[in-house]
């Protein structure tokens, strides 16, 4: 069993910018034996600017283990609107804006959410975990 | 104009019955615009250590907090075992393993800077001098004139303003470890003037609240591979 990903930064403007990719193989915690347990890719919607929606409650996954994380906004709103995701009690990552994606390790110690900035929002979300 | 594209692809024949492929792509573009592409980059840096000790990677108070900067992280280790725990502040996020990588939005949020005010009280000369954060400096004749020159040094971890006898220290980075008091400030009062201060916090400094922190598993070398891109 195998699960790959790959990432390709493209940026022909900056001095050395030439395309760069790196591939990883999903292994579970210090291991080489593929993470095997998915949420499949999950659609959300909400119709109005909602705080707190909950991806990854730590408290359905073991600790300290190399699970990640997938999570794309696939809203078609303003470009100033946002999905914030937070990690804990409200400790923030990062925005997503539309159309942008991340990929992260999770160790499962902490909750992870997100908040849609305005009504109408949607972003799309995989996890890969250990259990 | 930059233009900068970042694409994902999650692929797999066997960990569901119908397969996995999912591939995504977008123009990094800066916050609440559609085309602009972000335009700074750190390049991309590696940085080794040898120790469990944990690190500041990114200091948000360097960077606009609410913009649309993203991080990419790589753990270059080939042993299984290595990780780096990668966390916001003090909050784990998760372990980047020999091989992942990782890529997000990243806040930037501000903490907040260490204040004080220090005042010259007594009697000060040209011959006196006040020693703090390995600077030290010759005062002058009165305490506004030693508030002058204390205004006028530069210190590796603050800034300065004020007037007159005063002399307002600002903590160049946001940290919750950075109170200072009197104790903190050698006199030499080599003139036997009575030369003596005070010193007033005025705000307490906090960390910032998304510092990426780094802390390897093992204190042999690791090598985390890293770029920002950001915006001012």
């Amino acid at each position: 069993m195998a699960t790959t990903a790959s990432f390709t930064l493209n940026a022909p403007d900056f001095t050395g910018g030439s395309s760069f990719t790196v591939s990883t193989q999903l292994y579970k915690a210090g291991t080489t034996t593929a993470i095997d347990q998915f949420t499949g890719i999950a659609r959300i919607f909400k119709e109005a600017a909602t705080n707190n929606i909950s991806l990854v409650d730590s408290g359905d996954y073991t600790s300290d283990k190399a699970h990640k994380l997938y999570v794309k906004n696939t809203s078609t709103t303003a470009a100033n609107t946002y999905i914030l995701m937070e990690i804990a009690s409200d400790e923030p990552i990062g925005r997503l804006f539309p159309g942008d994606w991340m990929f992260i390790p999770v160790d499962g110690t902490d909750h992870i959410k997100a908040s849609t900035s305005a009504a109408g929002m949607s972003f799309e979300w995989g996890f890969f975990h250990e259990g | 104009m930059a233009t900068v594209s970042a694409s994902l692809s999650l692929t797999s024949t066997d960990l569901t019955s119908n397969g996995l492929a999912i591939s995504t792509s977008t123009n990094l573009v800066k916050a609440g615009t559609k085309r602009t592409g972000l335009d700074n980059t750190s390049g991309v840096g590696r940085k080794s250590t040898e120790s469990l000790d944990q690190y500041t990677l990114l200091y948000a108070d360097e960077y606009t907090s609410d913009k649309a900067h993203k991080v990419y992280l790589k753990n270059t280790s080939v042993v299984a075992s290595e990780y780096f725990l990668i966390s916001i502040d003090d909050e784990p996020m998760g372990r980047l393993y020999a091989g992942d990588f990782a890529i997000f939005p990243w806040s930037a949020t501000d903490g907040t800077k260490e204040v004080a005010t220090l005042t010259f009280t007594g009697t000060w000369t040209t011959s006196d001098s006040l020693t703090f954060d390995g600077v030290t400096v010759t005062t002058g004749s009165g305490v506004n004139a030693s508030g002058a020159a204390m205004r006028a040094a530069v210190y590796p971890n603050w800034t300065t303003s004020g007037a007159d006898a005063d002399c307002i220290f600002t903590a160049k980075k946001s940290r919750a470890d950075q109170e200072i008091d009197a104790s903190e400030m050698t006199i030499s009062d080599a003139s036997g003037s009575d030369a003596t201060i005070s010193v007033a916090t005025t705000t307490n400094g906090l960390d910032d609240a998304s510092n990426i922190k780094i802390t390897p598993s093992a204190a042999t070398t690791m090598l985390l591979e890293y770029a920002l891109l950001y915006e001012l």
